[in-house]
């Protein structure tokens, strides 16, 4: 489950010493403070896990810097140099809450501290990867596309076209999934026409069977190819070979492609060879 | 008193990616504030990156199919202290933390949404006054 925290907590009150926690955690250990003297800096925030403290006090009269964001809680601001005119510097910003902002002067003139950063998280069970920021605040989304679900299509052309009656004709189809996901339980049926008669059937995957058509039994029937599956762009191959017996004209013949939880089906999924049979 | 920008929610209308004043992250919140349109940063083809660089809140919806994300939230700074007696006393505020979950998983129903929140550095103290926090997201004020 994703979860946000809310912001920091309230601030310092007047005269107060330090700026008020963040949402989550309080400070940690005390930042390692650098004395600077009169007028001079204060120490750097510290880092811990819950939240890095404030640098120690400017003396008398620098600001301290504020503490590390990380991520449970931000960290606390600095605190103030003992005297007017100093201030701490604002908390980082944390996971969950955001850092304390900075103290102020102990002494009755005093400047106000800095507002600490906010605090925010996801909770994902990600707390990894955690690190001071190195550039301002931003959020990065990454996902990797997902391919386009599986889409068979099938192509059926005879040969020799025209193609004379009394003599063999070949139907290559061609059975394709032009999606990029796996297409499974692919299958091709095509209803032979009657007046041609049965030769052979044969499939580059998978396995063909024919249910014999009405008298005579050798005319017509189905052909039906379990082809398997079918990787995003692959391709499988049924051929079907017949005589035409019938009188001259034309031979249609119609296959058809289908796949598990492929819906709906399209145009595409259909494809009709139609071959002109002349005398001998 | 200052007032939280965000709160986990016990039903989940809508997840979020919060970056505050301090940090940036993912959230589920019920909350219906507004949002702005996602900005145009969406970069990539097979592994597509958005980012939102700048503080406010905006909307990302999840793309049909799409199952896990990789976030990066990225919180701002505080605000300086200040000291204008002192010259280069103005220390700064500390910076946020980083935090990355590579993979955060998402329903695969389309069109799942999620706030995402940019964090907004945190104010500077003044001569009589403490900053205030990051907004939005931000933390407590400082001191005053």
């Amino acid at each position: 489950m994703i979860a946000a925290a809310g912001g920091g907590g309230g601030g310092g009150s007047g005269g107060a010493s330090s700026g008020g926690p963040g949402d989550t955690g309080s400070g940690g250990g005390p930042g390692i403070g650098a004395d600077c003297g009169i007028g001079g800096c204060g120490g750097g925030g510290g880092t811990g896990t819950m939240g890095g403290a404030g640098g120690a006090a400017g003396a008398p009269r620098g600001a301290g810097a504020g503490g590390n964001g990380t991520s449970l809680a931000g960290g606390q601001g600095g605190t103030a140099g003992s005297l007017e005119n100093s201030s701490g510097g604002g908390g980082g910003g944390g996971h969950f809450g955001g850092g304390g902002g900075g103290g102020d002067a102990i002494l009755t003139v005093a400047n106000g501290g800095a507002g600490g950063g906010g605090g925010s998280s996801f909770a994902a069970g990600g707390l990894a990867n955690e690190a001071t920021a190195t550039t301002a605040a931003l959020v990065t989304i990454s996902y990797q596309v997902p391919p386009a679900p599986a889409d068979p299509s099938i192509a059926n052309v005879g040969s020799p076209n025209p193609a004379v009656s009394g003599d063999q004709l070949t139907y290559t189809i061609t059975a394709t999934n032009t999606g990029g996901q796996d297409a499974t339980q692919v299958t091709v049926t095509d209803p032979l026409p009657r007046s041609a008669h049965f030769d052979s059937m044969s499939t580059s995957q998978g396995s063909c069977t024919r249910t014999a058509g009405t008298r005579p039994k050798t005319q017509g029937g189905t052909i039906a190819c379990s082809i398997g599956t079918l990787a995003g762009g692959a391709s499988a191959t049924v051929t079907i070979v017949v005589t035409p017996t019938g009188k001259p004209g034309t031979l249609a013949d119609t296959a058809t492609v289908t796949a598990s939880d492929i819906t709906p089906p399209d145009s595409d999924d259909s494809a009709t060879a139609t071959v002109t049979v002349q005398g001998t | 008193m200052h007032i939280m920008p965000f709160r986990a929610v016990v039903a989940p209308v809508t997840c979020a990616v919060l970056a505050a004043g301090g940090l940036a992250a993912l959230a589920v919140t019920g909350g219906a504030a507004p949002a702005l349109a996602a900005p145009d940063g969406c970069t990539g083809t097979t592994t597509v990156t958005c980012t939102y660089p700048s503080a406010g809140l905006y909307t990302f919806t999840v793309p049909a199919g799409v199952t896990s994300l990789d976030v990066t939230a990225v919180g701002a700074a505080g605000g300086p202290g200040d000291g204008t007696d002192c010259v280069g006393s103005n220390a700064a505020g500390g910076p946020g933390a980083s935090v990355e979950d590579t993979a955060v998983p998402v329903t695969a129903d389309q069109g799942q949404a999620l706030t995402v929140v940019v964090g907004g550095t945190g104010g500077a103290g003044t001569i009589n006054n403490g900053g205030a926090g990051g907004s939005p997201g931000g933390g407590g004020p400082g001191g005053d």
